[in-house]
């Protein structure tokens, strides 16, 4: 599979703030990319790089095999691009700017944008500035599905949505999902963990990690380590037990490296007295969480 | 051509009200201007009357700004949260789209008003039609294009109104660096300065739109204008003025003219009071002579070196003159600006001085009669005039431009008398009146064809006959009737003269007293 969008070294300074540095990340054909992280972590920064609505400070970034510095005109007939930040033309009516966009783009699909009016509920004959927020964003995002984009790039496209538009937000996208590459910002763990297939995680400007969702949940582990005495330590706590917390009876931590017979031994290694060893499944926020807890424990000041 | 089409009628849409307003506007205009010479009606604005048609002009040309911004502004290319940004634009198409609306908004129906006013006037449209394209690009390239330099480089109003004063401020440092350059005076002169400075402003705006449209990249747009106008401004204070002037008029030992400077005397001084920013007028009377008939002899420009004894120099370089010396012209008052601090520096002081004149001959070619009327007739050379009943003028309508002219009626041949308001000399001579040549200046960019200009003939002088140097003016009247003699100017010589003064009394120089 090819890579949709690759970036090597990217960087973007603002006078003396990195907003971005040196982010390295593949995303390829057909996968649902989710990056995610705290608030001011460089997500949006990193998507207007992509999208060519800012310059990187260095590095380079490719956007469907292009430089996203040449991503612009005829790049977005295949690049359906949604963002709580852009400002829709208020003036006109849904269908107008359905009808207007229309002729932009040789592969729009009426009878998808018909669909998509009926899905969203979205009328016609309304004026975008009448329409509310949650409206606006499904008439965005309509008007990037309905011409069968190659890449979706949407930038925290669920923000201060009420749970049932997003749930046709996310319905929509997954059925898009299945002909396009999507790539989006967001903080709703909980939705992005229902249907992406990557995801990738940064903070403070530097990408963290980035893989297979199914791969990361897999090697993140809530685990509690049960003592009928005080814990005994027997030697110093791997680097990849995070929020170790101990009681008289009991310590837990996150394992961000499970293989259930490693970490059996690595824990028998640390604690001689350990009993018994529950290890438990851990959602997509909670291993969110967790990473941005050990960033900030890091996390120079 | 599609998506530029699209484009242009979703600007249609959104702007109709703008349009329509637009289109009233022209309307009027047109309405006004079909017939120049008819009072129009007055509006109150500001705690005054304005004749509605010397209003709708400024209303309907600032309205334009505000619609060509809007429009631009519709597709804003400062900021990244544009939504359009992210659609496939193509940037060309979205730039040609906007000219479209100037096109069809704005410059056919200027065109449309052009064949309407040039109809009602009975002028040729079809010959005119040349004048009428160059006028509309002339308006473009005044009005459009830095409008749309604004619109480009701005995301709003205020960014917009922020531009407009750094133009201001940009333009005034053009004005200070010609001002301060050694005859800096000859700026309109310096044809190829000035070319150099046009060039580099509209090729910077028309490059910032373009990289604008391309690129986005307003920084390095608003750059561009930022190091065109410092440019402009060094190419201002640095363009060798006096050397171009004395290329074009090289120094000549004869002169289809005799010029002779005198001595001024006391009595100069007083009679004329004139005073600018500060600045001293010096007045060098010349008895002039030999003019060749059907000619006249123009000087154009003016140098003045002062020299003390001492061995201070001073000179401010090159100044405009544009006196005319007819043939029966006897003499003419030549003059010089001086800066205050300058003045004190000599004055009470003898000094040498040494001035060169620029002269100009124009010799009458293709000469024809007109006889001028009350009411407005017809003259394929002029257009159409008639006489300013106030004065001895004509009030003329022509197409675009006005021809370049000599023009001379002898008084003591009009059916009228001769109002004597101050002495009545022994004999009245012809008079004149000139309009320089415009065939090669570029177009001014008119919304109406017609081009109001006055052939004004200049009152004779006539002096008394012991020789007060004051001169008095005999007011000439233009009746019905006077036969006025029409001729084309040709250029037939230019050339630079020198004469050196030795003790002049420099106080003698200064015309008017002064203030402090």
């Amino acid at each position: 599979m090819n890579e949709v969008i690759r970036t090597e070294s990217l960087t973007k300074k603002y006078r003396s703030l990195r907003a971005l540095e040196g982010v390295n990340l593949d995303i390829r054909e057909g996968s649902v990319y989710a990056l995610v992280g705290p608030n001011g972590a460089g997500k949006t920064t990193l998507i207007r790089i992509l999208m060519n609505l800012i310059q990187a400070s260095s590095g380079c970034a490719t956007v469907l095999g292009m430089n996203s510095k040449n991503v612009r005109g005829s790049a977005f007939t295949q690049i359906g691009y949604v963002s709580e930040n852009q400002e829709i033309p208020g003036w006109m009516r849904v269908g107008e700017l359905l009808d207007y966009l229309h002729s932009f783009y040789p592969t729009w699909d009426t009878s998808l944008e018909a669909n998509l009016l009926i899905q969203f509920s979205l009328p016609r004959d309304r004026k975008v500035k009448a329409l509310s927020r949650g409206m606006r964003m499904k008439l965005a995002l309509a008007s990037a599905l309905a011409f069968h984009p190659k890449l979706i790039v949407l930038d925290e496209p669920f923000g201060g949505l009420d749970p049932l538009v997003r749930d046709e937000l996310i319905a929509s996208l997954r059925e898009r999902a299945q002909e396009a590459t999507v790539f989006l910002s967001s903080h709703d763990l909980t939705e992005i963990e229902s249907f992406a297939s990557h995801i990738g995680y940064l903070d403070n400007g530097r990408l963290q990690f980035s893989e297979d969702l199914g791969a990361l949940l897999s090697r993140f582990r809530e685990i509690e380590l049960v003592f009928d005495a005080l814990p005994q330590f027997s030697d110093a706590l791997p680097a990849a037990w995070l929020q170790t917390k101990q009681s008289s009876t009991s310590v837990t931590f996150v394992e961000a490296h499970f293989e259930q017979q490693n970490t059996a031994d690595q824990v028998h290694r640390v604690f001689a007295n350990v009993k018994d060893i529950l290890y438990t499944p851990m959602t997509l926020r909670s291993v969110v969480l967790a990473m941005a807890r050990r960033s900030s424990e890091v996390r120079p000041q | 051509m599609d998506q530029i089409l699209t484009i242009f009628r979703k600007d249609g849409r959104k702007h109709w009200p703008e349009i329509l307003a637009s289109l009233i506007l022209l309307a009027a205009y047109a309405h006004l201007n079909a017939h120049p010479w008819q009072r129009s009606p007055s509006v109150f604005l500001f705690g005054s009357y304005w004749s509605l048609q010397s209003t709708v002009t400024p209303v309907l040309i600032l309205f334009w700004i505000f619609m060509v911004f809007r429009v631009l502004q519709t597709e804003s290319l400062v900021g990244d949260r544009q939504w359009w940004v992210t659609k496939p634009y193509d940037w060309w198409k979205l730039l040609a789209a906007k000219l479209l609306f100037v096109l069809v908004v704005i410059l056919i129906p200027v065109f449309f008003v052009h064949v309407y006013i040039l109809h009602g006037a009975n002028f040729p449209i079809i010959r005119n039609l040349e004048e009428s394209l160059v006028s509309e690009l002339a308006l473009c390239l005044v009005v459009i294009v830095p409008v749309f330099a604004l619109g480009a480089l701005s995301s709003g109003f205020g960014q917009a109104l922020l531009g407009l004063v750094a133009s201001f401020f940009g333009i005034y440092a053009i004005f200070w660096a010609t001002e301060s350059a050694p005859s800096g005076d000859l700026a309109n002169f310096a044809y190829t300065s000035q070319s150099i400075q046009t060039f580099l402003i509209f090729a910077a705006m028309i490059v910032a739109v373009v990289l604008q449209f391309a690129r986005r990249r307003t920084w390095w747009s608003r750059a561009l204008i930022l190091i065109a106008f410092v440019l402009i401004v060094l190419v201002a204070r640095f363009t060798p003025y006096a050397k171009d002037l004395e290329q074009v008029f090289p120094l000549a030992q004869n002169a289809p003219v005799s010029i002779s400077i005198r001595q001024p005397t006391e009595s100069i001084g007083r009679q004329i009071s004139w005073l600018d920013k500060g600045d001293i007028s010096l007045e060098i009377p010349a008895k002039v002579s030999g003019v060749n008939n059907n000619s006249v002899v123009l000087v154009e420009e003016i140098k003045l070196i002062l020299k003390t004894p001492d061995g201070k120099n001073w000179t401010r370089g090159w100044f405009s003159q544009l006196k005319e010396i007819w043939p029966q012209d006897e003499r003419v008052s030549l003059s010089y600006r001086m800066k205050r601090e300058d003045y004190e520096k000599f004055k009470g002081s003898t000094v040498q001085i040494q001035i060169e004149l620029a002269l100009w001959e124009l010799r009458e070619q293709d000469p024809a009669e007109f006889v001028a009327t009350g009411y407005p007739s017809r003259n394929s050379r002029l257009g159409i005039c008639r006489i300013d009943s106030l004065s001895a003028t004509l009030d003329c309508l022509a197409p675009y431009r006005n021809p370049a002219l000599m023009a001379t009626f002898d008084p003591k041949q009009a059916q009228c008398y001769v109002s004597n308001e101050a002495y009545a000399g022994p004999e009245l001579n012809p008079v004149h009146a000139w309009l320089p040549p415009s065939e090669g200046d570029f177009p001014a960019p008119m919304i109406s064809p017609l081009d109001n200009y006055f052939i004004r003939f200049n009152p004779t002088k006539s002096w008394m006959p012991n020789e007060d140097e004051s001169g008095r003016s005999t007011s000439i009247t233009l009746c019905p009737g006077t036969k006025i003699r029409l001729a084309t100017p040709k250029d037939t010589w230019r050339g630079r003269l020198k004469f050196h003064l030795d003790n002049v009394a420099f106080d003698n120089l200064v015309a008017g007293s002064l203030s402090d």
